[in-house]
């Protein structure tokens, strides 16, 4: 129990996937000029890097027993597609309201690499199932963390005519990210037992 | 006489695009997490751009020649589809074969499945334009990223190891800047170069709020 | 209806083609492949034991050489490989585990005494160019040479001069570090019971 929550709090933080791996950056620079934006982005990574995660497991696990790993790229790529597919429209059927926040931007996900990456780690790191299945949704949380964090100083710097133009936009978001991902490094060694 | 009529040609101006006007990672900031991973040394910058030159340009022109069959609905997981198997059938070929090479680029193929550059110019411009134009585009897109790696990685090299190339150029007094090796580093440098090319192209983002 | 189908038939086809093209392209790469690495194996063998060689003939040589000593491990079906050089008596072995991005496999020779590095070579890893890939380097892997592996081997940026069991950790590959560092601990807790008991049988 002690391992499950500290490898939670490492993949939030002490080994955040955007801040510490660089994942996922193109999606979080397009999409963190709002607040609300970002939040319906980052929920909608967390609900499928943590499905995808939880599904990619046992097909490994198939894969592997038949000897066809070379495939599990593509295989899971496959499953990444169908399942977001599958989630729009189960959002969009049941519960509509949700659909109106972040149903737009579930779609983009498939191009997400976070997603990918950590269908890609659990292999990497052999994790059980239910470490893989913590690792997912840290790893969603974190990136959740890390849009809704650009955002937030986004939106206030948006009040502040003191950019200089050729920053303006996304320039000034990698500034942002350079500073986010210092004070992420200072998590580095951070363990709570 | 000449360059005067090539101007015209349209694909002058589709590489002129992909070079500088629309530069993917410099005005379109796109392909950001390879391009912040491999340019704290610029021998890793060379080889990470001409891989991406190469897988442009070939998933490009694999997205183009089938076009006209592609489901909209299913177009991006066609487009990873394609770029994915692409390249672990180069990464396999170049194991049996070239097995130097494929050690010195195999921590980059993964980078390239998920470089969204490849994804965008498929997505852009290879899904509605015939071979020929498609063969520039990636060409030039490829070309236009790999300079931009180059100039980060000799600015972080230099300041991170005192090297070029491996080659010393900072006089043995001087201090590594660690942190330019490092993630904070490559996107200061990044957020900095991005700044001077949109002054110097007069190519401004404006804040729609 | 009709625009369904469509798709449908699309992606079963893409599906179809790209699995049979990369099964194909794998099965026929697969021999050469295999002979790859285990050449690079070999070379990485016989250079830490200072065996010259030329790159046509690495497996002659190394079967000349070395001998292969495989045993069995306790609760698995395939057993353990060690490659000694008679000669010097040292021993090397593979190890594997993974890595930050990908997997690291590389290959360690020790001293006789199952304890001092002489030498350890990486043969595959996708670590972080720059910063964890600096483990490819032999300026980097020369480091280890003389330390002790064993279940406390600790690579750390703090490491005591002249402590056999500290290595120096990569600058900026923290992470790479930690994951080496427990590759290398399991590696040597699997093999050390089995290599002991073998030996003193001897």
């Amino acid at each position: 129990m002690v391992d499950i929550f500290d490898l939670f709090i490492t993949s939030v933080l002490t080994q955040n996937i955007a801040l510490t791996f660089i994942l996922g950056m193109c999606p979080l620079i397009a999409i963190s000029t709002n607040v609300k934006n970002a939040k319906g982005m980052g929920i909608a990574v967390i609900f499928v890097v943590t499905l995808t995660g939880i599904i990619n497991y046992p097909i490994y696990l198939l894969l592997r027993a038949t000897g066809t790993e070379t495939l599990s790229l593509l295989v899971f790529i496959t499953t990444i597609a169908a399942t977001v597919q599958f989630l729009e429209l189960f959002i969009e059927k049941y519960f509509p309201k949700m659909y109106n926040s972040f149903g737009l931007f579930l779609p983009l996900i498939t191009v997400n690499c976070v997603v990918l990456a950590v269908s890609l780690f659990f292999v990497n790191r052999d994790y059980n199932f239910i470490q893989t299945a913590t690792f997912s949704f840290g790893a969603g949380i974190g990136w959740f963390l890390a849009i809704v964090l650009v955002a937030g100083i986004r939106e206030k710097l948006a009040q502040n005519t003191g950019i200089p133009r050729g920053l303006a936009g996304r320039g000034i978001v990698f500034i942002i990210l350079g500073i986010l991902s210092l004070a992420f490094i200072g998590f580095t060694g951070l363990s709570i037992f | 006489m000449k360059l005067i009529r090539l101007r015209y040609k349209k694909w002058y101006n589709i590489s002129r695009d992909g070079l500088t006007t629309n530069n993917p990672i410099a005005i379109a900031v796109l392909g950001i997490c390879s391009a912040l991973a491999v340019t704290n040394r610029v021998d890793n910058a060379i080889a990470m751009g001409l891989a991406v030159v190469f897988v442009v340009t070939m998933s490009s022109l694999t997205v183009s020649l089938i076009r006209n069959f592609i489901p909209s609905r299913v177009r991006m997981v066609t487009y990873m589809v394609i770029i994915s198997s692409f390249v672990i059938m180069v990464q396999l070929f170049l194991e049996a074969f070239f097995p130097l090479i494929a050690a010195a680029l195999g921590a980059f193929l993964g980078l390239i499945i998920t470089n969204c550059i490849v994804m965008g110019r498929a997505e852009a411009f290879a899904v509605k334009n015939p071979l020929r134009y498609t063969f520039f585009d990636g060409i030039a897109n490829g070309l236009g990223y790999t300079y931009v790696l180059v100039i980060v990685a000799v600015v972080r090299e230099l300041l991170a190891f005192g090297t070029i190339l491996d080659v010393r150029i900072m006089p043995d007094t001087w201090t590594n800047w660690v942190a330019m090796a490092l993630a904070p580093g490559g996107f200061f440098v990044l957020g900095l170069l991005i700044w001077a090319l949109r002054e110097l192209t007069n190519n401004f983002e404006t804040v729609s709020e | 209806m009709n625009k369904t189908k469509q798709m449908l038939v699309f992606v079963l086809a893409m599906g179809l083609i790209t699995s049979f093209l990369l099964v194909g392209v794998s099965l026929l790469t697969r021999e050469r492949i295999l002979a790859n690495q285990q050449a690079a194996l070999q070379s990485a063998i016989l250079q830490a034991n200072d065996i010259a060689f030329t790159a046509g003939e690495v497996n002659e040589i190394f079967n000349d050489r070395i001998e292969v000593i495989e045993l069995e491990e306790e609760g698995s079906d395939t057993p353990l490989v060690f490659f000694r050089h008679p000669a010097s008596g040292n021993i090397s072995f593979q190890f594997e585990g993974g890595g930050v991005w990908g997997p690291i496999i590389g290959v360690i020779t020790l001293e006789d005494d199952f304890k001092t590095i002489v030498e350890i070579t990486i043969l595959e890893q996708e670590e972080t160019p720059g910063l964890g890939g600096i483990i490819t380097e032999r300026a980097y892997l020369n480091n280890y040479v003389g330390a002790h592996l064993s279940e406390s081997i600790t690579i750390s940026h703090d490491s005591v001069p002249g402590d056999p069991n500290y290595v120096d950790a990569i600058t900026g590959g923290t992470r790479t570090s930690e994951r080496f560092e427990t590759i290398l601990r399991t590696a040597y807790q699997r093999r050390a019971d089995v290599w002991r008991t073998f030996a003193e049988e001897e």
